[in-house]
């Protein structure tokens, strides 16, 4: 199924069919060989990245105690997903947006709707990681308001870094796909700039919004904090899509074509 | 203390894991069959070795974070 003409390669046949399922693998699939052998390195992956991500949250639930703890897994595993849902969902029913897809088959064994538990899992670990290194790099982050940008700026720019490996390869072992041609954008290593730009931005916002609403429990309390922070999570979620949207939209010339992004 | 490396090992691990990948793929192992790509990226080991330098930085900073947690734990042993 080809949706869309700007596209350099079509969405899964059945992604949407298989949209709400926690495991897309079947019993089709496994007669297929070409899949079935992809299938024992995909749960291996899940277990590593699950693991890691307890590892992880032992270390955040020593340092911040449970509730923050909890914030930052349940914060970041649902702003990333769902920004890369609404992304990849949206594009599939706007045929000129620009996006991508996750393959069922190759990204991640367990799922949470379009997008791997792994993924999510791995937006996880690599936000808090990132934000405690540049919290030891620069022990200001708790101190000053330009003590958290600095942290926060350090922390969306190593992510970022990594990323400038981890998608080239990834997508050229089929892991996901972006699904824009050459004329559509601008490419760096293979892949659309705007995926960099959502890289820092995620970690960098996140990181900023975590510290900062967590530090109104004293004045509101933990329930009260908890809901500001779940809403605003949300509404963070949207203009950070919108962000990288308009960015998009302001560069698209450069490729002259403009058409391509709306 | 050890736990203060924790956090750092899973980005170490993830690294790893898709240098691993990564050699797999520009080693030949899995065709891509992404029309966008052709002729554009070839998978040759030139390229290869490029998006390892690419990630020098990161390995610098994740190296000088390091640094500073002995740092850190050994001023506390002492203290």
């Amino acid at each position: 199924m080809i949706i869309g003409v700007f596209m350099g390669y079509p969405y899964q046949a059945d992604w949407w069919y298989k949209y709400f399922w926690f495991i897309k693998i079947d019993a089709t699939n496994m007669a297929d060989p070409t899949i079935a052998v992809t299938v024992p390195a995909m749960i291996i992956m899940d277990i590593v990245v699950y693991m890691l991500s307890i590892l992880t949250f032992y270390h955040s639930y020593k340092n911040f105690g449970l509730w923050k703890s909890v914030l930052f897994l349940g914060g970041s595993f649902f702003y990333t997903g769902l920004e890369e849902i609404i992304w990849m969902t949206f594009g599939y029913f706007n045929p000129s947006f620009p996006t991508y897809q996750f393959n069922y088959y190759k990204a991640g064994f367990t799922w949470f709707l379009c997008i791997p538990v792994a993924t999510c899992l791995g937006w996880y670990f690599l936000a808090y990681g990132c934000f405690y290194i540049g919290e030891k790099i620069f022990n200001s982050w708790n101190k000053t308001n330009w003590g958290l940008v600095k942290t926060a700026t350090v922390a969306g720019l190593l992510a970022m870094n990594i990323d400038l490996m981890v998608d080239p390869f990834a997508v050229r072992n089929e892991q996901w796909y972006w699904l824009s041609t050459q004329s559509e954008t601008i490419w760096i290593l293979g892949i659309p700039y705007s995926n960099f730009i959502g890289w820092f931005l995620l970690i960098f916002l996140f990181a900023i919004f975590w510290k900062k609403v967590t530090d109104l429990k004293p004045k509101y309390g933990a329930t009260k904090t908890t809901i500001i922070f779940s809403v605003g999570l949300m509404g963070l979620l949207f203009m950070t899509i919108g962000i990288i949207f308009i960015i998009s939209i302001i560069f698209s010339p450069f490729n002259g074509t403009i058409i391509g992004f709306m | 203390m050890k736990r203060d490396y924790f956090p750092i090992i899973p980005i170490v691990v993830f690294m790893a894991l898709m240098l691993l990948i990564g050699s797999s793929v520009f080693n030949g192992g899995i065709v891509n069959t992404q029309p966008q790509f052709a002729g554009t990226f070839p998978l040759d080991s030139f390229k290869y070795l490029v998006l390892n330098l690419i990630e020098l930085p990161a390995i610098i900073i994740v190296m000088y974070a390091i640094y500073k947690i002995k740092k850190e734990n050994k001023n506390k042993t002492n203290a």
